[in-house]
């Protein structure tokens, strides 16, 4: 079988198998809710039915942003790896996610109170996302080495790491708790009457990647033979740190830090469809990333009853074995 | 109860030698009657304060308060009374000094943040109290410093660091379980140990009979009344709904003032949690939301803006005590019969009253 018909084969198992677990996810939760208020929930809401409003309010939402955050980090990730040539960078590990963490953290604990606010927290996390991007790339540009420049990233996340902690130790108890849940990351405190804006900066931002996909491509040989191809890299270079810390900064606002889906979900990827195709390698990337959160989150969901697990506990749990993995497969 | 403490009162005698447990044989009764986690045992000449293990009720410690240079019955861990200068790492602590008229003797806390006693935040602002930071982590030397008698803690789960060194050069550490009391009055009752630490037992026994009176009397004017409006409790904490438990100190205060409170029947005498879907099924109706953690309902809507789902919220039937948290948590351990008469005439508005709200107010 060739690779083309082979990917086309895991293209479709994929098609398939997300609407069955949206569904599944749709449906999971501690409430059993019959299908008929599903279907009211969509056709005709009652503001009176509580089936109706957890289905509309709670459980759509959730799923949505499952979707986004899982395809939208897994995009960035494989972003990122292009970008640095390297199969262990990603928005997380560059300190992006941190710069987003270390922002929110000084505003939600400034005590004003805008920042106080979801709209405040959401500036915050793009502001820091972008600074961070920034910063990555100032030092892209000086730095030629790409494992320098992902130690430079790995230290940024240690830097803003312990000044988020300082911030901790000296804030009010109140501005602290909100902090600690915001950075426990959750995918059930967006609300749909948020989700029009985040989905529309969710398809701007993956739009621009098929824009970039010729020379991502290009990319892959490195910047000296991608200059050579034409590529004007150091537009591409913003470009993709711009379009990184969009959607990080975006995910990470609504839904605080998720760890490790911008790491493991590329690398799968790149494992399942043996491709240097960039238009294949993003579809995987939407396609896997939010099966993997969505996944992820069923598991938070289920367990719920019993014990609570932080998404971003679960996906750390799942994907750092995953990483080990990747990294004795290289070794090996 | 008497009868045990008699019991144990014998076991004492036959573990200790000859010329110490003279005096324990005098023993009186046991003067604590709601609190779980102690117990104290009056005498002539030195006061017994068993401190028991909050999960397997069992003494953990034993400590003999003494006025004079006598020693401690075996097994007991002496402190020298009146103490003059106590590390008061709680709220509630202060609190209670407060209650007594004590709150010149405190030389630390744990933090300025969450002190609402002006007289200590003058003392802390002219450097007379330090700030010793969280009770797992304060530096040793501090301690030592601040020359204080004795460091009261809350003891979640851990003895004291050092407690041994420190009890060497004469400073006690003792555990303060008044946070895992279950039932207000019990909680309040802790007020007894400050009364014999301090030589002030005669004031804190006066103080909490007449706490105990109020309480008993404002719960019987709530079970007079007919309506027993519905209650849920608490908020949302990343993905977890946490209220009380039903055999928690809370869950009593609700039961004692007459309501449905929804999570009543559930077992633990901390707190339950729950997802918001479960809380927005089981509650959505539930006339009256307490304790939300904040002090507006724009700032609810801040953390979450589907708790506009609940009737409760609709109706402006939030309350919370958290415009002063820090004035509540000092006081409201001491005082339950204020707090239950705060929830009283809020649920029972039929019963007239026009005065203000001790701790509670309507969230707008």
């Amino acid at each position: 079988m060739n690779s083309k018909k082979k990917n086309n084969i895991v293209f479709l198992f994929l098609v398939i198998i997300l609407p069955i677990i949206a569904l599944f996810h749709l449906f999971s939760g501690e409430i059993a809710i019959p299908f008929s208020d599903f279907y009211s929930a969509f056709t005709d809401f009652d503001s009176e039915n509580t089936n109706q409003i957890i289905v509309k309010e709670f459980r759509f939402p959730r799923l949505m942003m499952g979707i986004i955050a899982g395809g939208g980090l897994s995009v960035t990730g494989l972003l990122m790896q292009t970008l640095f040539n390297n199969p262990l960078a990603g928005p997380d590990v560059l300190g992006i996610s941190s710069g987003s963490s270390l922002f929110v953290a000084f505003t939600l604990m400034s005590g004003i109170p805008f920042f106080n606010s979801d709209f405040g927290t959401i500036i915050s996390a793009l502001i820091g996302a972008f600074a961070f991007g920034l910063l990555i790339l100032a030092f892209s540009m000086v730095v030629k080495s790409h494992i320098s420049l992902l130690l430079i990233g790995i230290m940024l996340g240690s830097f803003t790491g312990a000044f988020v902690s300082i911030v901790q130790t000296i804030s009010n108890p109140e501005d602290l708790k909100m902090f600690i849940m915001w950075a426990m990351g959750s995918l059930q405190h967006v609300e749909s009457s948020q989700l029009p804006i985040i989905i529309a900066f969710f398809i701007i931002g993956i739009i621009s990647c098929f824009f970039v996909v010729k020379s991502l491509n290009a990319l892959v040989l490195g910047e000296n033979q991608a200059f050579m191809l034409g590529v004007q890299v150091k537009y591409i270079r913003i470009i993709l740190i711009a379009i990184t810390a969009v959607l990080t900064g975006l995910i990470t606002a609504f839904c605080g830090p998720i760890a490790f889906v911008g790491l493991a979900v590329p690398n799968l990827v790149k494992l399942l469809f043996k491709t240097q195709s960039h238009r294949i390698l993003l579809i995987g990337c939407l396609l896997i990333g939010s099966i993997f959160l969505l996944v992820c989150d069923i598991f938070v969901q289920l367990l719920e009853s019993s014990i609570h697990i932080p998404i971003n506990a679960l996906t750390s749990i799942i994907g750092a074995p995953f990483v080990i993995l990747i990294v004795l497969k290289r070794l090996a | 109860m008497k009868f045990y403490f008699f019991i144990y009162l014998a076991f004492v005698i036959f573990s200790c030698s000859e010329k110490k447990s003279k005096s324990v044989v005098l023993a009186k009764e046991g003067v604590i009657k709601y609190a779980k986690n102690i117990e104290i045992i009056k005498n002539k000449d030195l006061v017994l304060v068993h401190l028991k293990d909050p999960e397997t009720n069992q003494i953990e410690k034993r400590f003999a308060l003494i006025k004079n240079n006598s020693i401690a019955p075996k097994g007991y861990i002496k402190i020298k009374t009146p103490i003059t200068s106590i590390i008061a790492l709680s709220s509630t602590h202060i609190g209670m000094l407060a209650k007594l008229n004590l709150t010149s003797i405190v030389s630390g806390i744990s933090s300025h943040l969450y002190v609402h006693d002006p007289l200590i935040l003058k003392k802390y602002q002219l450097g007379k109290v330090v700030e010793m930071g969280d009770e797992n982590s304060i530096p040793v030397e501090l301690i030592i410093a601040s020359k204080s008698n004795l460091l009261m803690y809350s003891g979640f789960g851990n003895s004291f660091p050092h407690e041994e060194q420190l009890e060497n050069i004469g400073i006690n550490c003792l555990a303060n379980y008044d946070w895992r009391e279950t039932h207000p009055l019990g909680k309040a009752e802790w007020i007894k140990l400050f009364g014999y630490l301090t030589g002030t037992e005669k004031e804190a026994n006066l103080y909490f009979t007449k706490v105990e009176n109020e309480y008993k009397k404002l719960k019987k004017i709530a079970l007079k009344v007919k309506s027993n409006p519905s209650l849920f409790s608490g908020v949302l904490v990343g993905d977890s709904w946490y209220s009380p438990a039903g055999e928690s100190f809370n869950a009593v205060l609700f039961k004692d003032a007459n309501c449905k409170y929804i999570y009543a029947k559930t077992k633990g005498t901390g707190s339950i949690d729950k997802s918001f879907e479960q809380m927005l099924k089981d509650n959505r109706s539930t006339e009256y939301w307490f304790n939300p953690g904040v002090i507006s309902k724009k700032e609810l809507l801040n953390i979450q803006h589907k708790f506009s789902n609940f009737e409760a919220f609709k109706n402006n039937k939030v309350y919370s005590y958290s415009y002063s948290g820090n004035e509540f948590w000092e006081r409201s351990a001491i005082e339950p019969h204020h707090v239950l008469s705060d929830l009283i005439h809020i649920l029972h508005p039929e019963i007239k009253n026009k005065r203000n709200y001790y701790f509670y107010r309507q969230l707008k």
